[in-house]
């Protein structure tokens, strides 16, 4: 994007806002922006939302609006001097964003090619656990597994979600075992699945419990490895307690019959936690954390 | 329910002397009758043997397990159980209802549920029967469905006889308790969290 500057030596600097990681600040100390009045204006999504403009303490101020953490990106900010600007006593900077591709995909290539089924645990009547603040599992586990739905999907992974809404995957109130099953049945029913993942948000009768730990079946090896490598990645990213890793007998488990894994992002139950849980940036790190920890086993495979 | 209840003491009387009398307790009735001469099924030999046994009828020693604060393990505690009434597997389940003692960790039933009944089949299969209170009232995830259901299944399969344990609601087979576990089958001792 290019600003138009009325002055030939403006001073400005460019950085991430760091009250908010999604939003990029263009400031030109001692600068007043004239039309700050004006509504923002809206960018197609793909790499900035929108840009709006503010004076602050003296100083103009050009926000960007970005779909993502600044951090996923580069960014630089430039002056253009060409035969016009120099002419009419005026210049144009110019702020380039790009997505640090490279480094993302490397890191991800793995999961190419392969075929994984998420799902967004509960979901419809069934709220799942609910937080002192209200918030529900049925919504973070689905905004979680969204999030983990692009990142594979723009690294070339087939991914099937059980359910893509908040709805009940089989019918509302219907027995758990039906529930459950027509979960599995997306895992059985899509063809070649390389894994099968739950996410789930855990909740425990006592308010302090907390922290990350990953399920897996008893008798699947390579679901143990699954879940030893999202738990790694998990707590890496996100320092919360490491409960670690342990065997389960549940039902999604049991019943897939490719290696599976069940994640318990944090405690719903724990009041911190449901804070975290309830944050986009956090499920975006643990959305990260665990493509990343997909992209590992595929390697290791 | 008092008529359960009377039989269910009865059983648990000729269990009981046979466990005193006899090391191997496979818990088997017609073994029991046959080994030890002094138990018959009449009701007058019944009777006397209940009041010089008054003491180990009513007091059996046992451990019940309670999570501890952050859900990782079950703590065991030692309790002795007043089976004047309840049979002992009744009067341990009841213990976890009525939850820990400082220090043996945290409550983990819903306190609005109630127990119906607990029974041990020839098999070893123990089935717990609660209201539907304990379902309506759980809120835990992962962690809580594995503690309670962990807790209870513990504590049951710690009588050597019982080998794993069945969850009943209203007397209905319960099918996993908040989503997670697969409780379709029997469950056997959950050491991983001991
Ligand atoms: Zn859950």
């Amino acid at each position: 994007m290019e600003f138009k500057l009325g002055s030939k030596d403006s001073q400005y600097i460019l950085q991430v806002n760091p009250q908010n990681k999604k939003e990029l600040l263009l400031t030109f100390p001692g600068t007043k922006i004239k039309n700050t009045s004006q509504r923002p204006i809206t960018l197609d999504g793909s790499l900035a939302k929108s840009v709006k403009f503010t004076n602050e303490n003296g100083s103009g101020r050009a926000v960007v609006s970005l779909p993502y953490d600044a951090d996923t990106v580069n960014y630089k900010a430039y002056i253009i001097n060409n035969a016009d600007s120099r002419r009419r006593n005026s210049s144009v900077l110019a702020v380039d964003i790009s997505k640090k591709a490279a480094v993302l995909s490397r890191s991800l290539q793995a999961v190419a090619g392969h075929v994984i089924v998420i799902d967004p645990g509960h979901g419809g009547s069934d709220s799942g656990a609910v937080g002192p603040d209200g918030i529900m599992e049925k919504n973070v586990t689905l905004a979680v597994a969204k999030k983990v739905y692009n990142i594979l999907v723009n690294n070339g992974a087939t991914v099937i979600m059980t359910r893509t809404v908040d709805k009940d995957v089989y019918a509302p109130n219907a027995s758990a075992v039906q529930e459950l099953q027509a979960r599995v049945n997306v895992g059985e029913y899509t063809k070649n699945t390389d894994i099968f993942l739950s996410v789930h948000a855990n909740s425990f009768t006592s308010p302090s419990a907390n922290g990350t730990e990953t399920y897996y079946y008893q008798s699947s090896s390579q679901g143990e490895k699954l879940a030893s490598l999202i738990q790694d990645e998990m707590v890496k990213s996100s320092g919360l307690n490491d409960r670690g890793i342990a065997a389960a007998n549940f039902y999604v488990l049991k019943h897939t019959s490719m290696p599976s894994a069940l994640v318990e992002l944090a405690f719903i139950s724990n009041y911190r936690e449901e804070g975290l849980l309830n944050a986009d940036d956090f499920q975006e790190m643990m959305a990260e954390a665990i493509c990343r920890a997909i992209s590992r086993y595929f390697q290791a495979d | 329910m008092e008529r359960i209840r009377t039989i269910l003491a009865a059983f648990f009387i000729i269990s009981t002397v046979f466990i005193a009398g006899c090391s191997d307790n496979s818990g088997n009735k017609a073994q029991s009758e046959q080994q030890n001469g002094q138990i018959t099924t009449n009701d007058q030999a019944k009777n006397e043997k209940e009041s010089s046994d008054k003491k180990n009828i009513k007091q059996v020693k046992a451990t019940v397990y309670f999570p501890d604060e952050n859900g990782q393990k079950l703590i065991a505690s030692d309790r002795t159980l007043n089976t004047e009434v309840d049979d002992k597997y009744l009067a341990a389940v009841k213990v976890l209802l009525q939850g820990p003692k400082k220090g043996e960790g945290i409550a983990v039933i819903p306190k609005q549920a109630k127990l119906l009944a607990v029974s041990v089949d020839k098999n070893g299969i123990a089935s717990v029967n609660f209201d539907n209170a304990l379902v309506k009232n759980f809120s835990g995830g992962s962690t809580g469905e594995i503690m309670l259901v962990g807790s209870v299944t513990d504590t049951l399969t710690n009588f050597p006889e019982v080998k794993a344990v069945r969850f009943l609601v209203d007397g209905k087979p319960l099918e996993t308790l908040s989503g997670h576990l697969d409780l379709t089958e029997p469950v056997k001792r959950m050491k991983n969290i001991l």
